[in-house]
């Protein structure tokens, strides 16, 4: 076999959002020998950040990514509290709470209809030209199309209402909001959210008599190649309820007991991130675990977020519909911890359901629309500001100088924290798939699959991190056909 | 009538010019109806493989959003200029290097250096892992704007480009009745003709942060001493960020009268500032209010430091640097 007929690339890896290539390098025989993970860009936010006004950051850093931009607004927006000793008035806290849980909803809606559910609801080995919204469109129906479409504006219609505008959000600000809502547009709010809710509850409907009927999502949901035993980790709120805004952060062990719980602003002291000599991606883990490769287990820091790690740190969801269907879940893995990568889809849509619930309980908040908006703020200094971002636990880290001004940023993105989950799921994937040559379109799709699961946003990782993940992969197959060309 | 060929691309972007395209909600329906999509690997498949195997003109029109930031993002620019009859700079990293822009404020090296720490742990451009040789595009020393890189037909500004903004791109590409190149799809007006809030064009007396100070909400924003970049931004938004008492950022870029964002927000400032008394005194009562802003090209030039007049300063001094 020549060098072309060696080397498969996967450039680039498509719906997600942001850059990223995946190449395969096969032995003699036609096996995958290496694959690796690159991700080409890079755009510097911790450096252009410094010397900015502090309350310009949540509008500079939800630049970062405009599909989750109102995670990093209010992860912003939550660090300068904290650098301004300012918690919000109570009042702002409702408004923050209400529209951050229309962008749980509304990002969660995108992920199952537009990126990765398409892979289940239009087939894992359709022609790729269908894998999309509109292959989805054609198979679900117009009907139900119109009701993704509508349902995804009412999300963005909640989040313009209070937040400016619809992406790139406006009205945080360091303890408080700019502004409130007016009763018509709380009335407005309410009946969206009621929509909502139904067309929450009708997606697991599609959940369960599509994809738990599909054999090759059943087929990935419990096979042992796609179980990944790793830590958790997630906010939970007093009662131990899944919280998107605010609460402490959970991690558990993989065999489901309680690992840590500390307050947000102490979740710095949990991690220690690594720089390997052969890569230039900086892979967060657990310190009291430490680092032991790309492997999973007790034994390894390696942790994941979102929403997968939200469902297996929590002790209840919180909302009562969400909790039916959590316990379904449960059922149906036999218990918790999930271990399941492909789980994640099923648990972001009981989060999309959750999230619903709590948007329809929020708008009618007694703190809603009245009170003061804003708090008298403190002398700026550090501070941390930590939450949910649909893909898992968002941190923002600044120091402020005496004018308010940022002298440094760390920030931990969720697509972080999954980098080296991420990179395990895809040569878990190409070492079962990928065999004697065999590698056709199909076969490389279901490559994809597997970050999918995860929602990557490659620009939240990369507002750091470039450069390439390589994975070591071995696969021992003796049978040597030849393989096509194929380069996507 | 045969179906129009599309493409969406994104550079060095945040993926939040892909979402605005969808906020146009049902009428994206009309679109796929009227149009194949042969590129946007934010929400298809195709690859670069693909796109490669296009022919010349093959695609009507591309929007292209994100910044030049690296070699990959040239060259793609440069593939995508060759498959299409149009090209749209689509949104404010595109049209002037956008809020990463400010990027070129630091040389690369200091970049790499906030970034990777030691030297030892910068990105390299080609590395063989295992027998495997792999390549990084280069970070390259500046960042610049599409039109830098090849020739662009049309312009959608702002960061995202608003919904309404997006809907008339569309109803134009459905109807197949694009208008003259050059057309910048916005208002042709700045930002205050359509701001509900009143102007006086008061004298400046001290510069206040919106966190800090409640504003009023029926005045101009700069009336009452925040930096509102209204006058030196282009309309089509319909003014969003004032109307939720937060001052304009200028994401639209200028107005096609003016050559410089910041230049011209800076022009109208310095000719606003005073405490309207009269005397020898004044002027370093003038001083001392311009003393009051702590971060000059964050305000002024947030969306179009790349794309500034002084944007060749640090791509002199590093372009041998690396």
């Amino acid at each position: 076999m020549n060098e072309t007929l060696r080397h498969v690339s996967i450039d680039p890896i498509t719906r997600l959002e942001g850059h990223g290539r995946i190449e395969l390098f096969l032995d003699d025989q036609g096996n995958l020998a290496d694959a690796f993970f690159q991700i080409p860009e890079l755009r510097g936010f911790e450096r252009f950040c410094r010397g900015r006004q502090g309350e310009d950051m949540p509008q500079i850093t939800e630049r970062i990514c405009g599909v989750c931009p109102e995670a990093h607004h209010f992860a912003s927006t939550k660090a300068l509290d904290d650098c301004y000793d300012a918690p919000p008035p109570p009042r702002a806290r409702a408004l923050r709470e209400l529209l951050y849980n229309a962008y749980t909803f509304s990002d969660h809606l995108l992920h199952f209809y537009y990126l990765g559910g398409p892979d289940f609801l239009v087939g894992p080995y359709a022609p790729p030209q269908e894998r999309n919204i509109v292959g989805v469109i054609g198979k679900v129906g117009l009907e139900l199309g119109k009701q993704v479409i509508k349902h995804r504006s009412y999300g963005q219609k909640t989040i313009e209402l209070i937040g400016g505008r619809p992406i790139h959000p406006v009205t945080g600000i360091p303890g408080g909001q700019s502004k409130g809502i007016t009763q018509d547009e709380q009335a407005e709010i309410r009946t969206m959210a009621a929509s909502c809710l139904e067309f929450a509850k009708t997606t697991l409907d599609v959940f369960h008599s599509v994809l738990l009927k599909d054999d090759s999502y059943k087929r990935f949901i419990s096979e042992k190649a796609q179980m990944m035993p790793t830590y958790y980790m997630g906010l939970v709120d007093s009662e131990g309820s899944i919280n998107y805004y605010d609460g402490d952060v959970r991690v558990v062990a993989p065999d489901g007991s309680l690992f840590a719980q500390v307050p947000s602003s102490e979740v710095l002291g949990l991690i220690e991130e690594r720089t390997e000599p052969w890569t230039y991606v900086k892979i967060p883990y657990l310190k009291d675990v430490g680092w032991k490769g790309f492997v999973s287990g007790p034994d390894s820091g390696v942790y994941r977020v979102g929403p997968l790690a939200r469902l297996n740190v929590c002790t209840q969801i919180g909302t009562p519909l969400a909790q039916v269907q959590y316990e379904t879940f449960l059922e149906y893995f036999g218990g918790g911890p999930v271990h399941a990568t492909f789980a994640y889809h099923w648990a972001r849509l009981i989060e999309m359901l959750s999230a619903a619930e709590r948007v329809a309980q929020l708008v009618d908040d007694p703190n809603l629309m009245t009170g003061p908006l804003r708090t008298p703020l403190g002398t700026p200094g550090e501070g941390v500001g930590v939450i949910e971002a649909a893909r898992g636990v968002l941190i923002h880290h600044y120091d402020l100088d005496q004018k308010g001004r940022i002298e440094d940023v760390n920030l931990i993105v969720a697509t972080t924290h999954n980098v080296a989950g991420i990179s395990m799921s895809i040569k878990d994937m190409a070492q079962s798939v990928v065999k004697n040559g065999n590698v056709d379109e199909g076969i490389l799709n279901l490559v994809e699959m597997s970050f999918r699961n995860y929602d990557p946003c490659l620009a939240c990782a990369t507002h750091a991190l470039p450069g390439q993940m390589p994975l070591v992969v071995q696969v021992h197959d003796e049978k040597g056909n030849i393989c096509q060309r194929i380069e996507r | 009538m045969a179906k129009a060929k599309i493409g969406i691309y994104w550079a060095a972007a945040c993926g939040g010019c892909d979402c605005a395209l969808l906020e146009v909600n049902e009428q994206i329906l009309d679109v796929v109806a009227a149009a194949d999509i042969l590129l946007w690997p934010c929400a298809a498949d195709p690859k670069y493989s693909d796109l490669r195997d296009y022919k010349n003109g093959e695609i009507d029109i591309v929007l292209f959003n994100g910044a030049i930031r690296t070699q990959e993002n040239v060259e793609l620019a440069q593939l995508i200029r060759t498959k299409t009859k149009y090209l749209v700079a689509f949104g404010s990293c595109a049209q002037s290097g956008g809020v990463i822009g400010l990027a070129n404020q630091s040389s690369r090296n200091e970049i790499f250096s906030t970034v990777f720490g030691d030297q030892a742990n910068w990105p390299q451009l080609d590395t063989n892992k295992n027998g495997h040789d792999l390549h990084l595009p280069e970070f390259l020393p500046r960042l610049t704007h599409l039109a830098d890189v090849v020739e662009v037909d049309y312009v959608v500004p702002g960061c995202p480009p608003p919904k309404q903004v997006v809907s008339a791109l569309f109803s134009a590409l459905v109807a197949g009745e694009l208008p003259a190149t050059g057309t910048v799809f916005a208002s042709s007006k700045n930002l205050c003709e359509e701001c509900s809030r009143e102007r006086e064009q008061l004298k400046i007396t001290q510069i206040l942060r919106p966190h800090e100070n409640d504003p009023d909400t029926e005045k101009c924003l700069l009336d009452q001493g925040f930096m509102c970049m209204g006058p030196a931004t282009r309309g089509g938004c319909l003014a969003v960020c004032p109307a939720a008492n937060m001052p304009c950022t200028g994401c639209a870029g200028p107005t096609a009268a003016i050559r410089d964002q910041g230049a011209a927000m800076l022009n109208t400032v310095a000719s606003l500032i005073g405490t309207g008394e009269e005397g020898e005194d004044q002027l370093a009562a003038e001083d001392a209010i311009l003393a009051q802003f702590d971060d000059i090209v964050g305000t002024f030039y947030r969306f179009g430091a790349a794309t500034s007049i002084f944007k060749e300063r640090y791509h002199e001094r590093n372009a041998t640097a690396r």
